[in-house]
């Protein structure tokens, strides 16, 4: 029994010892490099606060009521029964200029009558901040890269992506009109195309003017902005109902809507909570 | 001692760095791979490891009528593995049961399915551009199965057996289509009598028929009917006419253009033999009638291919003979008999 004296056991203490330290050496090393290859910089958790954005639908200057007959730029009669859409890529501007863009960056905004909808930004780091730039639609890569979690899970989303020819859905506006040419006297625009001429994502760009949004520890901000329906039917094209009354899949009728919708969006307000 | 603290080591080691799970596969499907000569794949599971539990999963669900709003039909209904998985005899596919009891059809053929991971699309119009994606089409149709993806993932949480067969992953839509991805894409078909000829294996010749059928083939189809896949994947119209029933219009009901109209995609024609009726519309059943079909004057030109002959091909009786010859040479007896293939359920 040779390996129970005293020598031998400090021997052996000592390799294990080193075996230990190898092997802890090997898990912290394939740790390090999982994470890198998988995540972003992580920020410190103590340093994020949250902001929240708030979206109310407008006819001009009356919040939107749903059902309810309002008068477009045609001067048609039109009401709404359905009003949904994406709005992805969030980045923040900070007063020096640096950005900070959210991972994962997709929300459907989905109103119903008279109220806003909103989301919130989960981990904007602590900093002033003077505007923010945002995409109404999906990036083309996210329409090709087969099924996607949170709100571009086509299960979370159901009605906002095209089974039949893939693509999501980037808005989507319904209601009726007794001008439209439909012998329901519904309308639908399912508004989509992710690539090519009739591309159909816009992007909004907003300062926040002499104001700033401050996230700290003791400020969540309150980023308000209005969306005005009517811009659909308006600028630069005016929409005549009783022609274009089934707008339901990507092309040249799709992009027109797109057009339209390019400055629906406006910044209304801020608080600093 | 010095042994074990060595085991102890070396387990600590694998541990610590998983081992590719590609590897992982002995006893579950055909590993990843590309036949020889092949392009390199589209879709490569690089966003979905392959597992042997993620297959068996994707098998389960392909044959499964769960997916289907009356529990009647599955995916394996219309695609039936002893066909290449293409639906015998029915000229279009069939789903679930209307109110009489009837059940509702579609207005196109159901494609055969293998090599799906060299497809850039998929459909007989190429609407659907992911092979993760492709699920949801039937599964919504309200004339095949009729159901929509947020019910289906409820009656798959409700299911004992695929609590089990979802192991540790969440029942949701991600996880249940990248399963079924995986069983779709590991249908590889390259081991017909035709693959064996071009890789020189086991000293297989084509029979003098199957040669000039073959040299025929190459002359006048295989710039659309492209080898080894046997297909170009770009959208043709071939001269069909428009079926007066279901007036498809085809590619241009994806992408509203005029020029688009009546154009399909160029079918792959592996397993050609197994996968009848023919075309988009199941309008042909017997090989013989395709041929005859391009060897006729073409009378519908809209959009009509321009690398058609407007006189039809010139074959004879025996040159059509050969080309059906050589276009047997295309069946994959071992990837039809594949018992991984099978239905789970079914032994």
């Amino acid at each position: 029994m040779n390996f129970l004296s005293n020598t031998n056991i400090s021997y052996m203490s000592i390799t294990s010892f080193i075996i230990i330290l190898c092997s802890l050496f090997i898990f912290s090393f394939c740790k390090k490099d999982k994470k890198t290859n998988t995540e972003p910089e992580p920020i410190p958790e103590g340093n994020l606060a949250s902001v929240f954005i708030e979206f109310q639908p407008k006819v001009d200057t009356f919040n939107l009521v749903f059902n309810k007959n309002y008068v477009n730029a045609k001067g048609d009669t039109f009401s709404v029964s359905k009003f949904k859409y994406f709005i992805s890529n969030i980045v923040l501007t900070k007063s020096d200029n640096t950005t900070y863009s959210e991972v994962e960056s997709f929300h459907l905004v989905q109103h119903t009558s008279n109220t806003s909808a909103s989301f919130t930004l989960n981990k904007v780091p602590f900093a002033t901040y003077k505007s923010i730039s945002f995409r109404l639609g999906i990036d083309s890569i996210r329409n090709v890269s087969g099924v996607q979690s949170g709100d571009l899970d086509p299960a979370n989303s159901s009605d906002m992506y095209w089974n039949w020819s893939s693509g999501y859905i980037f808005m989507k506006l319904e209601g009726n009109s007794p001008k439209s040419g439909a012998t329901t006297k519904r309308y639908e625009y399912h508004i989509g195309g992710y690539g090519g001429i009739n591309k159909t994502q816009r992007d909004f760009s907003f300062n926040f003017g002499t104001e700033t949004a401050v996230a700290s520890t003791t400020s969540k901000p309150i980023l308000k902005f209005k969306t005005n329906v009517n811009e659909i039917f308006q600028k630069p094209s005016v929409i005549d109902l009783s022609k274009s009354f089934n707008i339901l899949g990507p092309g040249a009728n799709a992009k027109m809507i797109a057009d339209n919708y390019a400055d629906m969006i406006s910044f209304d307000k801020l608080q600093n909570n | 001692m010095r042994l074990l603290t060595l085991n102890i080591f070396v387990c600590l080691f694998f541990l610590a760095c998983k081992v590719d799970p590609k590897i992982n596969l002995e006893g579950g499907p055909v590993a990843e791979i590309t036949p020889k000569g092949w392009p390199k794949p589209i879709y490569t599971f690089s966003t979905n490891t392959l597992t042997e539990a993620k297959f068996q999963l994707g098998r389960a669900l392909f044959y499964d009528p769960i997916l289907s709003l009356d529990s009647t039909i599955s995916c394996g209904s219309c695609h039936q593995l002893e066909v290449a998985f293409a639906d015998r005899g029915h000229s279009l596919s069939h789903g679930i049961k209307d109110s009489s009891g009837n059940q509702l059809l579609g207005t196109r053929n159901t494609s055969s399915l293998f090599n799906l991971n060299w497809k850039p699309h998929f459909m007989h119009d190429g609407g659907i551009n992911h092979i993760e994606v492709q699920p949801l089409a039937p599964i919504t149709n309200s004339v095949e199965m009729g159901e929509s993806i947020n019910n289906v993932i409820k009656k798959i949480q409700r299911s004992a057996r695929y609590r089990v067969l979802f192991g540790k992953d969440e029942i949701n839509s991600q996880n249940m289509l990248k399963a079924m991805a995986q069983f779709m894409g590991m249908l590889y078909s390259y081991n017909s009598k035709y693959d064996k000829v071009m890789n020189g294996n086991d000293k297989i010749n084509f029979t003098t028929e199957e040669q000039n059928g073959y040299n025929l083939f190459m002359a006048n189809c295989n710039s659309c009917h492209k080898q080894p896949l046997f297909s170009d994947f770009e959208f043709r119209n071939n001269g069909l006419g428009v079926n007066i029933f279901y007036k498809d219009s085809g590619r241009a009901h994806i992408t509203g253009l005029a020029s688009d109209r009546y154009k399909f995609k160029t079918p792959s024609l592996r397993n050609i033999e197994r996968t009848w009726p023919y075309m988009h519309d199941g309008r042909f059943e017997t090989l013989e009638e395709c041929l005859n079909h391009y060897t006729s004057p073409f009378t519908n030109l809209v959009n009509i291919d321009p690398q058609l002959p407007q006189n039809g091909f010139q074959f004879n009786a025996q040159q059509k003979s050969n080309i059906i010859a050589f276009l047997k040479t295309l069946t994959d007896f071992e990837f039809i008999n594949n018992s991984k293939f099978k239905d789970p359920t079914k032994n």
